[in-house]
């Protein structure tokens, strides 16, 4: 009972604050709106306000549980003094037809319901309880940012997060997802209240009841995503430059900009939020200097934070993207490409016309479902002959974009409640329809209807965990059955120490592991340990590339690649030679690649398991160099590698007048067998990378070789959790 | 309309009861069909999930959907399988009596009636759990409610026209032929606001009643049918008038012509008539276009003709032939009496066309549980009795009748049941008969 007090609590806290936070800023604005808008807009503005003030002390390393309290009540105790200094009495908005809103209210009420116990629920789903809430508990352990931790998606702006750690600190996992969940019933509110101030009624009923029942929708606001944010910030900049349109009043332009910028500040795909803002203000003719300060200003306020931290943090400003332009030894350019490339591209699909079905009916190709009703959009187009429909439809256009970047449904969430609004605007010009339309989709959200047509595996809420939710079933019992490798808790936290770090291949639910987990794709340290771990099997370097040329006295000598090819080029080794032996490699040598400068130092290790890459596609130019610190005479350059059949290398020395000079590009390629060792020397290379631990499943590729050869290895197996093998390097 | 003759009502009244009672009587005694069967098991008695799972042309949606309902409340008796069908049934003679009382009064009215309800297939369609009855009853209803906006412009008439259609087709999918030849006969002659007052509301009761059932649908699934229209006509032919001592070929190559003529001329007549007989044009217009519709999807499409679901021509001909004749009561009662007399003759009163062959199915499904008892068995079938077996294993709750297989000449079963076509196997494989019906052997191994 005490952990749903703490729940509760810590839930509660987070709305409670951030609605203090919001009215104290709309009183401060002198921002005229209707009673129930003003309720709303002070939670959503007051959570980017917190967001903003919790990220601010994670910045200075103060991020405390007792810090958050005393300001949280210090923030609701001056809301609450201002409220009684100066009562503002505010309009209501238009009425809403009673036949429409009861059964329509019944219908929320009871998805409500279901929804709540979801959410109270131990934290399950795969993200929530993997990078967002991990993030979020690791720098709770650390009272701010853990620089020294590198995960892509640590480098994510987390302006959600922020929220989160400030529930996180009173009421743990599922505070959090309660504090997503009032996002999730913020978000039709809203869109009822712009029904009932743009004389929408009855379609917006219907758009509110189709987006809480979507089962996307509802799964992820009972879990710690952050779409609901998202899409509830959005939609409320929309409202809000309607209103604005209205009123006229210049300080809801400061609302706006707010707002824009905390989009930004939850999610990275968000960024379209103030340059729509700037280009309502423009087609509206009313773009002048002053307005756009007034937007923009208070939009940087909350953007700057996450794009200041990663430029000073990491070198890039928007990692873990556009690596390319920002070169950083945190997340190779290659890889994100990778990442990109694979969000982008249905797995499974093979015709167009099976991307509306899997978006509405199906699901399981896509990542979750939204209601069925959505397919009849087309008729949304009965909405343009009206001016809210058209606007509606333009701002889902708009927000739909980012979906090109990423196949999952959810990225659709934002387009989807104005694609709902103009479809309702559109059935209610039929006679009958909408009506019928409301009923069907009231029944098909109901989530044990959704199990009969929806595909299985499909992402959604699938059951009522009442006794989970109140903490009558083991905490610990309930998140196995859905996140095995929670298993894993006790043996890590018995065997590895707080500061040390653990390898695995694939994503684990960091928010219950206490212990920061280094995983393959997620930093460029996770991409060398998975490289050194596959390399005695996948590339061990058997062949030598051997350049021949005439003894020349240098000051530089460098590799080139000259040709083009998606493919990596590697190298584990370069060595120089001078009449059949190898010149001595010194510590004062000074060795660089373009790109990834910061690994070249791989290939001069003399460690076969690792090796420098490229980590993105071959492109002219691309080297790897060997600065001598006094003239030296050469006559040979060999490269021990797995070759890169694509390339077309080149060497060129630096003579001692500063001149670069191309000598060879024909190389003779030897195979020799892999060297003898491979096995201990990966396995020592990954100890001196500062990881002593490995997770890996009986799926992955070391898997085989791990159990066959152990010993060779090194390694001792510590425990073994539902078919995840946890292993030490000894 | 003419003042009525309270005799031809009577007598219209009585033979809507006395085909009502013959329904239920039916209903509730006839042996379920093949079809009937494979529906229930298929589509009526798995959990939603996994009937929404697959789409086939034979799952009728509503009746699937209204039989669920039924069997959930009444049980799993035939009668209650067939109950959605009854009703419908009721529907269908309310809108034949509206659009007979359109067409005359007096006797005719009667023998408009007897001619709208006597056809063998239509008098199956009323009882049997297949959805062809609900379909027809609809879509009558939507001809009706058409006829009524054009008595007295009623947007509201227009809105539940759209949904009767709908209902039609979402009973069976092939009555989306005479709904799309319907919609723009009914828009050429109304010229309303028919995109927002019917077609835009159809579009979305359509959507409202397939869009689960059907998303599992692939062109692939229409890929069987019948290869000509000719055929189809031959079929509905065949059904129709099978009492005639005429070879088949013969009858199908004279009602061919005669209903070419029949077309051609009340597409003519409603041309020249227009607004003054809107049931003639409505219907005449239903018929080529319904034709033409089907042509082109055999063209363009490859969508074969329709195989036993072509049952939506009887009424829109009848009616047709019935709107020519309509200034001419004498004519229309010289010409039905005939045809009425034909139908007459043929009435089904026993088992539905389907099942004859296989008449006696739940007597042989009881002499199987008599004998089986309790224990475990495993019996072997002629595939087309596997859905009609797995039917009464259902209705009986007879779950150790284990295993169902269609290898009717596979040893090793303990039951064997047989149709005529595989009866050799019981001396083959030296079979003790059980119980036999004409179309149907149950046999067992001597041993057992």
């Amino acid at each position: 009972m005490r952990d749903v007090i703490d729940i509760l609590a810590g839930a509660g806290f987070t709305v409670g604050v951030s609605l203090a936070l919001g009215s104290l800023l709309l009183r401060a604005l002198r921002i005229r709106l209707h009673r129930f808008e003003t309720a709303l807009f002070a939670f959503i503005a007051g959570s980017g306000l917190l967001s903003l003030l919790v990220t601010l002390l994670c910045l200075t390393g103060t991020a405390r549980k007792g810090v958050f309290l005393w300001t949280g009540a210090a923030a609701i105790a001056a809301a609450v003094w201002r409220g009684h200094a100066n009562r503002i009495r505010r309009r209501t908005l238009p009425a809403l037809p009673l036949d429409w809103l009861v059964p329509v209210a019944l219908l929320l009420t009871a998805l409500f319901i279901y929804y709540f116990f979801n959410a109270m629920a131990p934290e399950v789903s795969p993200d929530g309880s993997g990078y967002h809430l991990g993030n979020v508990a690791r720098i709770l352990r650390h009272h701010g940012f853990d620089w020294s931790f590198h995960s892509m998606y640590a480098y994510l702006s987390a302006g959600a997060e922020m929220l989160y750690l400030f529930a996180f600190a009173f009421g743990r996992h599922s505070a959090a997802a309660m504090v997503h969940f009032a996002f999730l019933c913020a978000l039709p509110l809203l869109m009822i209240c712009y029904g009932r101030r743009f004389g929408l009624g009855k379609a917006s009923l219907f758009a509110a009841l189709l987006m809480f029942g979507s089962p996307v929708v509802a799964k992820d606001g009972v879990s710690a995503y952050n779409d609901l944010v998202v899409v509830t910030v959005i939609y409320a900049v929309f409202y809000l430059l309607q209103v604005w349109d209205e009123t006229q009043e210049s300080n809801i332009l400061i609302l706006i900009g707010l707002l824009s910028g905390y989009a930004y500040a939850v999610k990275y795909t968000a960024v379209l939020t103030l340059p729509f803002a700037w280009a309502w203000l423009k087609w509206r003719h009313r773009l002048n200097w002053s307005a756009f300060a007034q937007v923009t200003i208070p939009a940087l306020v909350l953007i700057a934070p996450w794009v200041l931290r990663n430029w000073i943090w990491l070198g890039n400003p928007v990692a873990p993207f556009a690596n390319a332009w920002f070169p950083n030894p945190f997340y190779h350019p290659g890889m994100e490409r990778i990442y990109v490339d694979t969000l982008k591209h249905y797995q499974g699909i093979k015709h167009w016309w099976q991307i509306p079905l899997e978006l509405t009916l199906r699901g399981g190709l896509v990542g979750g479902v939204f209601n069925p009703a959505l397919l009849m959009l087309p008729l949304s187009l009965l909405a343009l002959r009206v001016t809210q429909g058209r606007r509606l439809l333009l701002t889902a256009l708009v927000f739909a974009a980012p979906a090109w970047m990423n196949t999952g449904s959810r990225f659709l969430i934002p387009a989807a409640p104005f694609a709902a609004t103009a479809l309702g605007i559109g059935l209610e010009a039929i006679p009958g329809a909408l009506p019928l339309v409301v009923a069907f989709t009231g029944l098909l959200a109901w989530p044990p209807v959704v199990s009969a047509y929806c595909d299985s595996g499909t992402w959604r809420i699938g059951e009522f965990p009442i006794d989970a939710a109140l903490r009558k079933e083991q905490v610990d019992h309930y998140i196995l059955k859905y996140q095995p490798d929670y298993g894993l808790k006790r043996a890590l936290d018995l065997y590895v120490s707080p500061n040390e770090k653990v390898f695995s291949f694939a994503g684990r639910p960091d928010a219950y592991l206490d212990r920061d987990i280094v995983v393959s794709y997620e930093s460029t340290l996770g991409n060398l340990v998975n490289d050194i771990l596959w390399a005695p099997q996948a590339h061990p370097p058997d062949f030598r590339q051997r350049f021949r040329f005439l003894p020349v006295d240098v000051r530089a000598v460098r590799v080139t690649n000259n040709s083009t090819s998606d493919n990596f080029w590697t190298v584990a080794e370069m060595r120089v030679f001078s009449q059949e032996k190898e010149v001595p490699r010194a510590g004062d040598w000074r060795v660089s690649a373009s790109p990834n400068p910061w690994e070249a130092p791989l290939a001069f290790d003399n460690s076969y398991g690792t090796r420098w890459s490229t980590w993105q596609a071959m492109r002219p130019r691309a080297h790897l160099e060997i600065e001598f610190p006094r003239t030296t005479r050469i006559d040979t350059v060999v490269l021990e590698c797995e070759p890169a059949w694509d390339a077309k290398l080149q060497v060129d020395v630096r003579l001692p007048s500063g001149r670069w000079v191309p000598l060879t590009d024909s190389g003779e390629l030897e195979k020799v067998g892999p060297p003898e060792g491979m096995r201990r020397a990966a396995a020592r290379d990954v100890r001196l990378l500062g990881i002593r631990y490995l997770l890996v499943n009986e799926g992955d590729f070391v898997y085989e070789d791990f159990n066959k050869y152990a010993r060779f290895w090194g390694i001792t197996q510590l425990t073994e959790v539902n078919g995840t093998h946890f292993y030490r390097i000894d | 309309m003419e003042r009525t003759s309270t005799a031809s009502t009577k007598a219209a009244l009585c033979l809507l009861a006395a085909l009502f009672a013959l329904s239920v009587f039916r209903a509730a005694t006839a042996d379920v069909t093949p079809s009937e069967a494979w529906n229930y098991t298929r589509y009526v008695l798995p959990p939603w999930h996994d009937s929404l799972l697959h789409y086939e042309p034979n799952n009728h949606v509503l009746n699937t959907f209204l039989v669920r309902i039924s069997t959930a409340t009444l049980g799993r008796k035939e009668i209650a399988l067939r109950l959605p069908s009854l009703l419908a049934g009721l529907l269908y003679a309310w809108a034949v009596w509206r659009l007979g009382r359109r067409l005359f009064s007096g006797w005719a009215f009667a023998a408009a009636v007897c001619l709208m309800m006597l056809n063998p297939l239509v008098v199956d369609a009323l009882s049997e759990a297949r959805g062809y009855g609900m379909a027809m009853a609809f879509w009558l209803w939507g001809l009706e409610l058409f006829l009524q906006s054009n008595d007295e412009p009623a947007p509201h008439k227009l809105n539940l026209a759209a949904a009767s259609l709908a209902l039609s087709v979402a009973a069976c999918l092939s009555f989306i032929v005479p709904v799309l030849a319907l919609g723009p006969s009914a828009t050429a002659l109304l010229r309303r606001r028919m995109v927002r007052d019917f077609w835009l509301p159809m579009v979305v009761f359509l959507f409202v009643l397939l869009a689960i059932p059907l998303n599992r649908v692939l062109l692939s699934d229409f890929a069987t049918g019948a290869t000509s229209l000719r055929q189809t006509l031959a079929e509905l032919t065949a059904a129709s008038l099978a009492v005639l001592p005429v070879p088949e070929g013969v009858v199908a190559a004279a009602v061919r012509v005669a209903l070419a003529i029949l077309v051609l001329g009340a597409a003519v007549l409603a041309v020249r008539r227009r607004k003054g007989d809107p049931l003639l044009a409505l219907c005449a217009a239903t018929s080529l276009t319904g034709s033409v519709l089907l042509l082109l999807a055999n063209r363009w499409l490859k969508v074969p003709f329709p195989q036993d679901g072509a049952i939506y021509f009887i009424p829109i001909l009848t009616l047709s032939c019935l709107s020519l004749v309509r200034r001419h009561p004498r004519v229309a009662l010289a010409l039905a009496l005939p045809c009425i007399l034909l139908y007459a003759a043929e009435l089904p009163v026993g088992p539905y066309r389907e099942a004859r062959p296989f008449a006696g199915s739940r007597d042989i499904a009881k002499a199987l549980r008599a004998e089986a008892g309790t224990s475990l068995v495993r019996v072997a079938v002629s595939p087309p009795l596997e859905a009609i077996l797995d039917y009464y294993r259902a209705r009986y709750r007879q779950a150790n009748w284990q295993t169902i297989d269609a290898k009717p000449g596979a040893p090793g079963y303990d039951f064997y049941l047989l149709t005529a076509a595989d009866q050799p196997v019981a001396d083959r494989l030296h079979l003790r008969i059980i119980d036999r019906t004409p179309g149907i052997l149950l046999a067992a191994p001597i041993a057992r």
